[in-house]
This record gives C-alpha cells, sequence and structure tokens, in this order.
C-alpha cells in the first residue's frame, strides 16, 4: 500500500453518531482506517464528512458512539492531547508570525530545544519546498504556498495521522493537479495515516489508497476507488462518483450468470455480478455513459434512440439521446479514428454488453 | 498629477478651519491664565510668571489629586482591558445569536445615562463597603471603560479567522495558551486602543466620581471641580494647561510614528 512499511495505530470508529437536535449529522458510522492508509472522506456538503473529521480531531463531541486509535479510546481526550497533525480548509495559519514560527509552533509547545525547533522546521519545510520562504509573513504567501506551509506545521511534529478538511477547497484547478500528486507522494514518503475530506471525486480518485462515500451522516460505500466505480452499491455510489445512466425494470427470469430485465425500451440482458437479481425482483441497473456504443453488431443489448445533443470535445465526443419510452442516456465516445458524428435529430441504436451493467440498490 | 483646486474647495477648507478654530480656541484661553502673575483669574497684562505652576507641584493639594487619578486610571484600566477583552474573545468564541445578546449587555455601561450608573453604584458601595474607597472608584471607572475594550477588541477578533484557535489546539496548545499565543498578539491594537479609551475615560470621570467617593478619594476632575465652585485659582488653568501639553505631545508622538512606520514600509 505504502512505500514504507506502514507502522502506527489504526483508527476505529464504532457507532459514531453526533445529533444537532433532530438533525443527525453523523448517525451510526463504522469505519476502520489501517495504518498508513490515505483514507478520503468524499461526499455533497452537509453529508458529515467535515463533522466526522472533526470529531477525529476532538473539536466535534460525539453524541454516541467510540473512536479508538491503536485500541485506546480517545473520545474524552482533548484535541491538543490527541496529537493529530490537522490542516484546515483555510489553512488557519497564524497571521502574526513568521513562516518559520507558525512551522515551529507545535515544537515550541512540545519545549524543544531551540537549534532542534530550527532544524526541524528547516526539515519540514524543505519537504514542502518552501525553505526559501522561512522568513516570509503568511499574508504574503499565495493559495499554494499557504497551503503548504499549513501542511509542513501539521508535520513537524512527526504526527502519526495526518487529518486534512478539504486541503485544496481554494486552489484553482491546475495547482490543484499538482498538488494531489505532491501530497500522495508526500504520503508514500512519510508513510503516516492520511485521512483527507473533500467533495472533488477526482482529487478522492486520484490520491486515496480507499474512498468512503458519505451521504446524509451516514458512510454509503467503502473500497479502493476503482472498485468503488466499477462496482457501486448504490444509486447514490453510481451517480455520485462519475456520471451513470440508470435503468429499471423487474427481472423476468435469471440464473447465476444472466438477469434479463424487462424496461420501458425492451429487453436489456444484464451479467450478474456483486447484487444479485433474481427473477420477480425490481432493478436498477447503472451503465456508465463511456460503455455504450453507437451501433455494431452482436452486442447484448440493443436500443434504438434519437440524438438530442453531439458535442465534440476533443478527446471524445458527449451525445444524448432519447430513447423510445423517453428517457434520456448520455453516452461518451472515443473518438480515435476520422468517425462522423451523429447529427442531431437523427435515429442510432444503442448498443452495450450484458456486463457493462452493474445492478445497484435504488435508495 | 496637479490639479486646479475649484473655488468652492479653498471654500470648505475654510470653513473647516473656523469651525476648527470656534471648536479649539476656548480651550487655549487657559495658556495666557495660567501664566498670569496675580492671584486671582486674570489675563496677564505684560507680565508673566509661574507661579501656579509652582503651586501644582509643589505640596499635596494638587499632586495628591493627580495621584489619586492616576492610580485609579491605571487600576480602572487594566481592568476594564481585562474584562472587556475577556468578554469580547469568549464571545467570539461562543459565536451566534447567544454571543449577540450578551454583547449588547456588554455594552449597558456606555448606553445607560452616567447619573444613572452613579446612583446604582453609589447606593451598591455603600452596601458593599466601598464606598470612598480607592478599590469602589476603579471598579466604577472600570465599570465605565469595560464596553470600549470591549466594542475596540470586538472590533479586531471580526477580521481574525476563528479557525486558527482550533489549529493551534490540534498543535498542542490548551485553551488558555491559545489566547495568550494566538489570539491576543492579533487583536492587541484593539486591546491597546480600547486601553487607552478606558483610561481617558477614567481620566475626566466626574458625575460617578462624586456619587462613589467623598474625602479619601479625590480625583483631578474632583479637584478642578471643587477648586472652581470655591475659590478661582488660576493653577486650575495651569493644570489645564499641562494637560493639553501632555495630549499634544502625546499626539504628536503617535503622528511621527504613523509617519515612520508608513515610510520605512514603502521602502521596504
Amino acid at each position: 500500500m505504502t512505500a514504507t512499511p506502514a507502522a502506527g495505530p489504526d483508527i476505529c470508529l464504532t457507532g459514531l453518531s453526533k445529533h444537532y437536535g433532530p438533525f443527525k449529522a453523523l448517525d451510526n458510522v463504522h469505519l476502520t482506517v489501517a495504518p498508513g492508509e490515505f483514507l478520503t472522506l468524499l461526499g455533497p456538503s452537509g453529508s458529515g464528512k467535515s463533522t466526522l473529521l472533526m470529531a477525529l480531531a476532538g473539536f466535534v463531541e460525539p453524541t454516541r458512539g467510540d473512536i479508538t486509535v491503536g485500541g485506546r479510546s480517545v473520545v474524552a481526550l482533548a484535541p491538543e492531547k490527541r496529537d493529530f497533525g490537522v490542516v484546515f480548509q483555510g489553512y488557519a495559519l497564524f497571521p502574526h508570525m513568521s513562516v518559520a514560527d507558525n512551522v515551529g509552533y507545535p515544537l515550541k509547545i512540545r519545549r524543544l530545544p531551540k537549534p532542534e525547533i530550527a532544524a526541524r522546521v528547516k526539515e519540514a519545510l524543505a519537504l514542502v519546498q518552501l525553505d526559501h520562504l522561512a522568513k516570509r509573513n503568511p499574508k504574503q504567501l499565495s493559495g499554494g504556498q499557504q497551503q503548504r506551509v499549513a501542511l509542513a506545521r501539521a508535520l513537524v511534529f512527526s504526527p502519526e495521522i495526518l487529518l486534512l478538511d478539504e486541503p485544496m477547497g481554494a486552489l484553482d484547478k491546475k495547482l490543484r493537479g499538482d498538488l494531489q500528486m505532491e501530497l500522495r507522494q508526500l504520503h508514500r514518503k512519510l508513510g503516516r495515516t492520511f485521512v483527507n475530506v473533500t467533495h472533488d471525486q477526482e482529487e478522492a480518485m486520484a490520491m486515496s489508497d480507499r474512498i468512503a462515500i458519505m451521504r446524509a451522516g451516514r458512510i454509503e460505500q467503502v473500497g479502493a476507488p476503482r472498485d468503488l466505480y466499477d462496482m457501486p452499491e448504490t444509486r447514490f455510489v453510481a451517480d455520485f462518483l462519475g456520471k451513470s445512466n440508470f435503468l429499471e425494470g423487474r427481472v423476468r427470469q435469471a440464473d447465476a450468470e444472466i438477469a434479463v430485465v424487462e424496461t420501458a425500451d425492451g429487453m436489456i440482458r444484464h451479467a450478474q455480478r456483486g447484487l444479485v437479481l433474481r427473477a420477480g425482483d425490481d432493478a436498477l441497473l447503472a451503465l456508465r455513459p463511456q460503455k455504450i456504443g453507437l451501433g455494431g453488431d452482436g452486442a447484448d443489448n440493443e436500443l434504438p434512440a434519437v440524438v438530442e445533443t453531439a458535442i465534440f470535445l476533443g478527446t471524445h465526443a458527449e451525445i444524448t439521446a432519447r430513447t423510445g419510452s423517453g428517457l434520456v442516456l448520455g453516452i461518451n465516445l472515443a473518438i480515435d479514428r476520422a468517425e462522423a458524428l451523429p447529427d442531431e435529430g437523427t435515429g442510432v441504436t444503442l448498443t452495450f454488453g450484458a456486463a457493462s451493467t452493474t445492478a445497484v440498490r435504488d435508495d | 498629477m496637479q490639479s486646479r483646486r475649484s473655488p468652492g474647495f479653498w471654500l470648505l477648507i475654510t470653513l473647516v478651519w473656523i469651525v476648527v478654530g470656534f471648536l479649539l480656541a476656548p480651550m487655549f484661553i487657559t495658556v495666557p491664565i495660567s501664566l498670569t502673575p496675580t492671584r486671582f483669574v486674570s489675563m496677564p497684562d505684560g507680565e508673566y510668571s509661574l507661579r501656579h505652576y509652582e503651586t501644582v507641584f509643589t505640596g499635596d493639594a494638587w499632586l495628591g489629586p493627580l495621584g489619586d487619578s492616576a492610580m485609579v486610571g491605571i487600576g480602572a484600566t487594566l481592568i476594564a482591558t481585562f474584562v472587556g477583552g475577556a468578554a469580547a474573545i469568549g464571545l467570539w468564541r461562543i459565536g451566534g445569536r447567544a454571543a449577540r445578546i450578551i454583547g449588547v449587555l456588554a455594552l449597558m455601561p456606555m448606553i445607560v445615562p452616567p447619573i444613572v450608573t452613579a446612583l446604582a453604584l453609589s447606593r451598591a458601595w455603600v452596601t458593599l463597603g466601598l464606598f470612598d474607597t480607592v478599590i469602589g472608584v476603579i471598579l466604577s471607572h472600570a465599570i465605565l471603560g469595560m464596553p470600549f475594550v470591549f466594542m475596540t477588541t470586538s472590533a479586531a477578533l471580526e477580521g481574525l479567522d476563528p479557525r486558527i484557535v482550533e489549529a493551534a489546539r490540534s498543535l498542542g496548545a490548551g485553551p488558555f495558551r491559545v489566547v495568550r499565543d494566538v489570539i491576543v498578539p492579533n487583536v492587541r491594537a484593539g486591546l491597546v486602543t480600547g486601553g487607552l479609551f478606558a483610561f481617558m475615560i477614567s481620566w475626566d470621570e466626574i458625575i460617578v466620581t462624586l456619587f462613589v467617593s467623598s474625602r479619601s478619594v479625590f480625583t483631578l476632575p474632583r479637584k478642578i471641580w471643587s477648586d472652581i465652585r470655591d475659590n478661582l485659582d488660576p493653577a486650575v488653568a495651569a493644570v489645564s494647561t499641562l494637560m493639553i501639553v501632555a495630549t499634544l505631545v502625546a499626539a504628536t508622538l503617535y503622528l511621527a510614528r504613523d509617519l515612520l512606520r508608513a515610510r520605512t514600509g514603502a521602502t521596504r
């Protein structure tokens, strides 16, 4: 999982809940984070991901449930006793201190001798490539530089666990990409546990060993990015992590390999995996836009449709097409050859394999 | 970049100076009066003397009240700054509607007419045995000065990211250490400004002082007030002149420091 052998404690959340009156910010959350793992809490705003991180950091007192680190409960521990590095939204650098003093502050509190503080500050700033800006004031730094100072400050006292609350939130897209790579490399180099919060699915996919998708105070699904993308368990996950088309229907017949689902647009053959469909069940099939082709012979499924929009985007084309029943499907078409884009308003046949659909739970 | 000023501009400038002169001129009448050689209040008639300054600086008649005022002022400033600053910081941390309501309460001593405060404190201090004690007067003045510290500190906190408190705690600082290391350094300007306000309010406070003290605590405004009632001694003018000079010196130093800072800031 990481280059450096993973050491340190694991984090265990059991039945964690936080209620604000009738509102459940966290609702019976169970989660285990392995030592050295890079875990991202991903969800829309209000899904409880920041509350969960702040509960870990000690700033939100859970209504119920327990948090253990290395087997020991930390719920009763004040934030300053937990020894976690935290990178806050907006970085929260101390405006009255220089960059070096900001980074040295946790060491000063731990009463390290001055020469050692200076040496470790230098080391931490070198780690984020900011050693030349040690004497600057935080206000004189760009957003990306401030983010790195916050990172150095959270890492300088060698915490075993680093918590990141939307660390890229305030940065522009290009910079975000660069910093994602850096953060990932830093994680590999240090071999510490990182718990990251974001609403940006690309960021989550790019950096994490595992992603926990949150919704309405609960964890919807946890897994490696690839597994979550290929095998979403619910409609929410299928739609939140990448785009999906959804086909609704009833299972007509099913065996161990193939289920045939009757939809408003005809029968759809679905290769069984994950959630098992039985004859008579209501079924919801998720279908990624890039799994749909136009025309071609021998496909398991064919759906006649009319092209509504067709947009050329360089690497691919985005097409929307309406089926006979009025269902609008999104299609991502790779354009590798000088393939002609269908005109808007023309009839096409949408094709996809039986293994392209994923059965998900509706919610 | 020179632009021609319109006649309206010059008219405005002239008017401004007339108003300023009108407001400030009476203040400076005390300067010649303080230099009169006579024993009664009069304009000096070609002859000048420093005898009234001598009166101020010798004996207890004026040095006593000056000392009392300084002691009360410093004590009241310290208490007002501590309480007002702590209240502002605490409410900033709590936030929300409760904090806003309590914030209005903290401003009450400034809103309530001084005579009401004076009456209330006078009764309370008699009951508590604080009437006509230095502590009693200091507490009274601290109550009057506290809202100003509260206001200036609250204003300074407005621009501060509340997350720096959580950041400091995550780095290992306990709640009190956070106040000392992170909050106070960032609101120092607000605390100092509020403290100066509190000191100035104490320094020329007379209404409440009259109600909570009689003989043993005798502040400078009280001495001036009773002197003017009993006998018109030009020493009052000398004290006034000294206060004007002190104010001018302080203001000049402050402006000079600001200018210097702007200059060095510009060259950096």
